[in-house]
């Protein structure tokens, strides 16, 4: 590996990759800054492009657009609540509130230091672990994943609300969304009630700006009125402080969230190794392990600076391992690494374990270049955040109306489709009423993430058994993960009957 | 009855019209129908605890009813005639004036503000997604 490795270096020290590399990081860092504009949209425009260059400073293009998008997507995420990526809807959750507080600077900081840290780091599991990660997430089939999924929609409606009961609702609301379109095995349409656009189900960015920007400017717009008919002189502007303090991240905060930043590289590297599972998952397990671990859990939701950082680590360390399975076996574990499997194709390259025989020091030259994008990120988005905080110093109505206007066009980009901004508006409708009755509507998202994946997991396994159902127990970590679930749920039962029982004695 | 008990009933009454009415007509057999029976049993057995939960009253926040009619409602219909303009008059034609009628329905009276506002944003709009990106925005009969 060694000898590789001193052979790769000598081919990543051209100017062109450089270039390209740092094309790619502020061209997707624009895109995924964009709300509707993601990091795959960002590769298909581009993808064209790499016929004209070499193999390496393509796909160094390529990864460095992915990489630029995923910070991007979190600049109006923390500024605005709307999140620019699917990816960074759950920096919202503490982004969001700190940049309420006068502290957007400081949010952005926390969110670019823990991507740039993450990434290096799930990059360097994908360097040095490649091979043998690959070998166990063999191991995974459709049993194990829906198993795994069925576990963490389990965990996360217990874990991630106040009222576990609410976290369920929220959760079975999510997945009967996931439900609308064509069947996963017949093809014949459900709950698309007469709509031709439903078929193919509800796209993900209607629903998370309908639910998360829409509603939100609702609830802020009542509260300005509230502010106001109260006789407090509503605050116009919203709050945006210049100390250094709140704009940048102290030595004490950075302390704080390195143990969050180093458990949430762990988890999104984990989930990153497993095909199909996706950033958006990472980036939540992270936040709620690290609300769980927290000494104030209390803070998070509210502007937590952990919080900004465990979703940010989250979803950046899926990363780095996502691209395990493309380089070793072939296998694309998210859309933005099938994009990518496009371009080793352009270039007459064919990823397996064939390719890592015969061409290792031009993939460990894309490793290292994976590594160079990282600091162009973090450069990049520096010079991006001294311009973006300003953003947040514009007066609260021009602030509701900018983001109407940004809700239709983050719906509208998609797919080009005035439709999904009807269903935008639908959502944000139910979104404010959901607020009203306190449901989470991020676990609602999540759920409506997870919940094509599982149906789609457990027919897969049904087939696979010819209908037998016992397949779950049969398979060793299939069965282990359900009696997680079962336990789960009877510890939440324990819990509330046992404090029911002892209020009547 | 509590709040909360009141929202059990809402989430037993739409989970029977989800099972007796809405998946039977938008569901073509069984096999279809499977997952979302089983998804509606996630809305109703948590409905059905929340019914006999012995818990603190949790008051939903409608309080604020003179507020919803007199800023969210208008907003509300506001928006949505501006995305029914959209067909019509294009995206930039009604996004400007929804802007400017925003604007005006949230106090803003400086008639510089009320100009401008609308015409950097949709200006900038234009320049990053129509001009840049190549990205077709709605057209309308004007613009």
């Amino acid at each position: 590996m060694l000898e590789n490795l001193a052979e790769s270096i000598s081919l990543v020290f051209d100017m062109q990759n450089f270039i390209w590399a740092l094309f790619g990081v502020t061209f997707g860092m624009i895109m995924g800054a964009i709300p509707g504009l993601s990091d795959t949209m960002a590769i298909v425009l581009l993808l064209p492009f790499t016929y004209y260059l070499g193999p390496i400073p393509g796909i160094a293009m390529l990864m460095g657009l992915s990489k630029g998008a995923n910070f991007g997507g979190s600049i109006p995420a923390i500024l605005f609540n709307i999140p620019g990526t699917p990816q960074s809807m759950i920096t919202t959750f503490d982004g969001y509130p700190l940049t309420q507080q006068g502290k957007g600077g400081k949010a952005l900081q926390a969110a670019l230091v823990s991507s740039v840290i993450a990434d290096t780091a799930s990059d360097l599991v994908l360097i040095f672990l490649a091979a043998p990660v690959a070998a166990v997430a063999l191991l995974i089939g459709p049993p194990e994943y829906s198993m795994i999924i069925l576990f963490s929609l389990v965990i996360i409606s217990l874990a991630a609300t106040k009222n576990p009961l609410k976290g369920f609702v929220s959760t079975g609301f999510g997945l009967l969304l996931a439900t609308i379109g064509c069947d996963p095995e017949t093809g014949t349409p459900r709950f698309t009630f007469g709509f031709v656009e439903l078929a193919d189900g509800v796209s993900i960015m209607p629903l998370a700006i309908g639910l998360l920007a829409m509603s939100e400017v609702f609830i802020q717009l009542e509260r300005w009125l509230k502010e106001k008919s109260g006789g407090r002189q509503p605050e116009n502007i919203q709050k945006i402080s210049k100390t250094r303090a709140d704009n940048y991240l102290t030595k004490e905060e950075f302390k704080r969230c390195l143990p969050v930043i180093g458990r949430s590289t762990i988890i999104g590297s984990l989930v990153g190794i497993v095909p199909g599972i996706g950033t958006t998952v990472g980036a939540y397990l992270s936040y709620i392990w690290s609300r769980k671990k927290s000494p104030h859990p209390q803070l998070f939701g509210k502007g937590a600076i952990e919080g900004v950082a465990a979703s940010e680590a989250g979803n950046n360390a899926v990363n780095g391992p996502n691209l395990v399975p493309l380089v070793t076996l072939g296998i694309p574990g998210n859309l933005a690494a099938a994009l990518i499997l496009g371009g080793f194709m352009i270039k007459g390259l064919t990823p397996g374990p064939q390719f890592m025989q015969s061409s290792a020091p031009l993939l460990y030259a894309l490793f290292l270049v994976l590594l160079l994008s990282n600091f162009y990120t973090f450069i990049v988005g520096e010079v991006f955040i001294v311009f973006a905080r300003k953003l947040t110093g514009i007066s609260k109505p021009a602030l509701f109306t900018c983001v109407l206007v940004f809700c239709v066009i983050g719906s509208y980009v998609n797919k080009a489709s005035m439709f999904d901004v009807g269903l935008m508006f639908v959502f944000g409708l139910f979104g404010y009423l959901a607020n009203k009755f306190r449901l989470s509507l991020p676990v609602l998202i999540v759920a409506f993430f997870l919940g094509s994946m599982l149906e789609h997991k457990i027919r897969q396994t049904l087939t696979i058994s010819r209908g037998d159902w016992s397949i779950f127990f049969t398979h060793p970590i299939s069965c282990l993960f359900l009696i997680l679930t079962i336990l789960a749920i009877l510890y939440y039962l324990y819990k509330t009957f046992h404090k029911n029982f002892r209020k009547v004695m | 009855m509590n709040q909360e008990r009141w929202f059990g009933i809402s989430l037993l009454i739409i989970s029977a019209l989800l099972w007796f009415w809405i998946i039977p007509e938008q569901t073509e057999g069984s096999k279809e129908a499977f997952a979302p029976r089983l998804i509606v049993l996630f809305i109703a057995l948590p409905g059905l605890f929340m019914l006999f939960k012995n818990s603190a009253p949790v008051q939903a926040d409608f309080s604020g009813i003179r507020i919803f009619l007199t800023i969210t409602l208008p907003t509300i219909a506001l928006f949505l005639m501006f995305l029914l303009a959209v067909n019509y008059f294009g995206f930039f034609t009604s996004g400007f004036v929804f802007a400017i009628c925003a604007l005006l329905l949230y106090g803003e009276r400086r008639w510089t503000f009320l100009l401008f506002l609308p015409l950097g944003l949709f200006g900038l709009i234009w320049l990053v997604i129509v001009a840049w990106l190549k990205f077709p925005l709605p057209e309308g009969v004007f613009f």
